[in-house]
């Protein structure tokens, strides 16, 4: 508890701008749902054929999981994109479902006495809606809206993973270091926002229903809506960072944000340009495609996941043909790769330690005798990757007692030492490898290519601001794998903040 | 009125009425209601009366034969306006339950596109006509009248704008007995002193008795007796017998 509360007390700023952009993201894409659920919902209740297709779509987008849409959205021009723009979309599509069943369901259950009353009152079909069916559904509208702005608080937090901020930045920062009060900092707050805004719509629904608005204040209210919803969404789409700014990019685990961070804070020290931080992206083809697509300046890759996950291309296993290899590729989409920072961050096979004793485990190859009992737990991307784990079973020969167990990346050291599984891939650079008393088995065969950590920026924004050449410079061979582990221990194990630490590391490197 | 006093307001030619594929609701029914007369319809639940009323404004529309008012097929009329030319007053009234008495009151002038002084002004005139002043009850919502003071407000909404004809279906229906008779007593003041022309359906012969000029007996879809009340005491079919036997004094209340 004394934890959380000092975090806080620490990030008042950051927590007080995370906690704006996250109010914003749900406030506007709910605004969105119902400016279009309502009108659907509307149809719906009056056409029952439309009024199924209508239920069906959205009730089918509802099920697709929100990181997938999110993945779906972000290569697409005019909707995708790295920003609030695609997580706007995302929490629109989820919030439509609630608004339009409870719009249907408020048309649907106005007494037909009433509705007949004002047929044979003279009223045409849309002064029946103005005037009787909407005013009365109006309570059901916003239990509806209220359903879908709690949801939305909850799902807003995964609006980070696309650099849009909000308080799931600190639970995606502290999952990726392991870190119970870096989740809690962003996932209380959130779960606050929640009950409030639930406790707020639940105030107005029950005012709504013990005096329900005339038909004149609800259009009143309905006009200002739309005009809100279409104000925010012109300012969230064209709003665009003004002047000079340079946007540094991370994946989304500690090891990209330190880095992350170091970047930034190198070229800062070289004055003359802004910086703005697009930190925790959802994973490398987060990062690439918002590297192509402009709205990155500079991220640090990997050599090997350059060749092989970017350009789906065959590592040479020499590092200096691994990275002639990333140069000539990036080099064709107008990017460019800097000297490498130092360190490989090539794949480390681990077990536990106690296990590598009592089981005689150095290598790899010493796997081959005891992979019949051992349970393997990977990442998603080391599942699906060519140079992952199928590449690895053919190499050395292994078969496993079970399939491997597919896991979030910022789990998987954790489940190792919990015993949830016995082998794993993790970094070589990982901090987590002495925290959890865990060994690497040595690559015998150069199973895994090298992946030197080298900055890739556009060649655009190196020519127009000379200041993030000379920073990237400053960084150049000056990191090795040891100094990038204790960058790791300091953040994941003794979470230090990531600026500070970034900060201490700098001031040890000359100009 | 575009039409002579003398011709019908309302005329029921041949009239049947059928849902699809059902059996008839209304067999061959012809009718005509005169100008200031009230034509009571009665008969038991399930008889038609409704569906002979929703004939009127075309709420529904005839299968066979023709409903005519002022003369003119309902097919040819504009709905609308044929509506809103037809004040309708519903059992338990139908009042808006998120408007107020007085707003209540006021929608029919207010889609008719009065300005908002004629509409308040025309308002205050009903409700005190109905016996209910605005100044008390006007800001009321429905939920907080009575049973009968509902029923008032629902008459004074139909009479707005002063429609030419008034259709009533179970208008004290829900009404406890005392309550209804004096409903009854202020519907015919109301109607003397309007000369409106009204159609009314109820199942109480009592009060068809009481407040039609004319009143005609409806059974199985079919129109078995029309006439005045003299007329009908005459009548020599059993099941106009019959029913008149369960209304006469002395009186069995709302059944």
């Amino acid at each position: 508890m004394t934890a959380l509360f000092s975090f806080w007390a620490a990030h008042a700023g950051e927590l007080a701008l995370l906690t704006r952009q996250h109010l914003l993201l749900v406030f506007v894409s709910t605004l969105a749902a119902v400016v279009i659920g309502v009108p659907a919902g509307i149809l719906a209740a009056r056409r029952p054929g439309v009024g199924r297709a209508v239920l069906l779509t959205a009730n089918a987008l509802q099920t697709v999981p929100s990181l997938a849409l999110l993945g779906f959205l972000l290569p697409l021009p005019v909707v995708g994109g790295l920003g609030p723009r695609t997580a706007l979309i995302t929490l629109s599509i989820y919030a439509l479902l609630p608004v339009i069943r409870m719009t249907v369901t408020g048309i649907r259950t106005v007494d037909p006495a009433v509705v007949d009353a004002g047929v044979a009152m003279g009223m045409t079909d849309r002064q029946l809606l103005r005037l009787v069916q909407l005013p009365l559904a109006l309570p059901s509208i916003v239990s509806g809206i209220r359903v879908a702005t709690v949801i939305g608080v909850g799902t807003t937090t995964i609006a980070a993973a696309v650099g849009a901020g909000g308080l799931g930045e600190y639970i995606f920062r502290g999952l990726s270091m392991v870190d119970t009060t870096t989740i809690l900092a962003g996932a209380v707050p959130a779960a606050g926002l929640a009950l409030a805004a639930d406790g707020l719509l639940a105030l107005l629904e029950a005012h709504l229903r013990r005096a329900p608005v005339t038909s004149r204040a609800a259009g009143r209210i309905a006009m200002g809506l739309a005009a809100v919803v279409v104000l925010a969404t012109a300012v969230s789409l064209f709003a665009r960072p003004a002047g000079d700014v340079v946007v540094v990019g991370s994946k989304n685990f500690t090891e990209q944000v330190i880095l992350g961070e170091l970047v930034a804070q190198a070229i800062e020290a070289e004055g003359g340009v802004r910086v703005e931080r697009k930190l925790n992206l959802g994973g490398t083809f987060v990062a690439d495609r918002g590297l192509r697509a402009g709205e990155l300046d500079v991220y640090v890759e990997y050599t090997g996941t350059a060749v092989t996950a970017v350009f789906h291309e065959a590592v040479p296993h020499d590092p200096a043909q691994a990275f002639e290899r990333a140069r000539v590729r990036y080099a064709e989409h107008g990017l460019t790769v800097r000297p490498s920072l130092g360190f490989n961050n090539t794949f480390a096979i681990l077990v536990r330690s106690d296990d590598a004793q009592a089981l005689g485990l150095r290598t790899v190859d010493d796997l081959r005798r005891v992979s019949d009992r051992f349970t393997p737990g990977f990442g998603y991307e080391f599942l699906q990757r060519d140079d992952g784990y199928a590449g690895l079973t053919t190499a050395y020969g292994l078969t496993f007692a079970h399939p491997p167990r597919g896991m979030d990346l910022s789990l998987i050291y954790q489940a190792l030492s919990e015993r949830q599984v016995d082998i794993i891939a993790g970094d070589a650079t990982s901090a987590l490898i002495d925290a959890f008393h865990l060994t690497a088995l040595d690559d015998t065969r150069h199973y895994f290519p090298p992946y030197d950590a080298v900055p890739v920026v556009r060649a655009a924004t190196l020519l127009r601001y000379p200041a993030v050449g000379r920073a990237l410079d400053r960084l150049a061979g000056r990191m090795s794998d040891a100094q990038m582990r204790a960058l790791n221990a300091a953040v994941d194990v003794r979470h230090e903040d990531v600026a500070t630490v970034a900060r201490i590391f700098l001031s040890t490197l000359r100009r | 009125m575009p039409t002579g006093m003398s011709e019908p307001l309302v005329q029921f030619d041949h009239v049947g009425f059928s849902h699809t594929a059902g059996v008839p609701i209304l067999r061959d029914v012809t009718l005509a209601c005169l100008h200031g007369q009230t034509t009571a319809i009665v008969g038991r639940s399930g008889a038609g009366k409704s569906t002979l009323l929703k004939l009127i404004n075309r709420l529904l529309r005839p299968t066979s034969g023709a409903v005519r008012v002022q003369g003119r097929d309902t097919r040819e009329w504009d709905p609308i306006r044929l509506r809103r030319s037809a004040g309708y007053v519903m059992q338990d009234a139908g009042l808006f339950p998120h408007m107020t008495v007085a707003e209540n009151v006021g929608v029919v002038p207010r889609l008719e596109g009065w300005d908002e002084p004629r509409v308040q002004a025309r308002s205050r005139e009903l409700l005190e006509l109905v016996g209910l002043p605005a100044a008390q009850y006007g800001t009321r919502r429905p939920a907080e009248l009575s049973g009968g003071q509902r029923q008032r407000v629902g008459l004074a909404r139909a009479l707005a704008i002063d429609p030419p004809l008034l259709l009533m279906d179970e208008p004290f229906g829900a009404l406890d007995p005392i309550t209804r008779r004096e409903m009854r007593v202020e519907f015919s003041r109301l109607r003397r002193q309007l000369g409106t022309t009204a159609l009314l359906v109820t199942h109480d012969i009592a009060e068809a008795l009481a407040l039609g000029d004319q009143i005609g007996v409806m059974d199985a879809g079919e129109l078995i007796a029309l006439g005045s009340p003299e007329q009908l005491a005459q009548h020599a079919d059993p099941r106009v017998r019959s029913l008149l036997a369960t209304g006469l004094p002395p009186r069995s209340g709302p059944s």
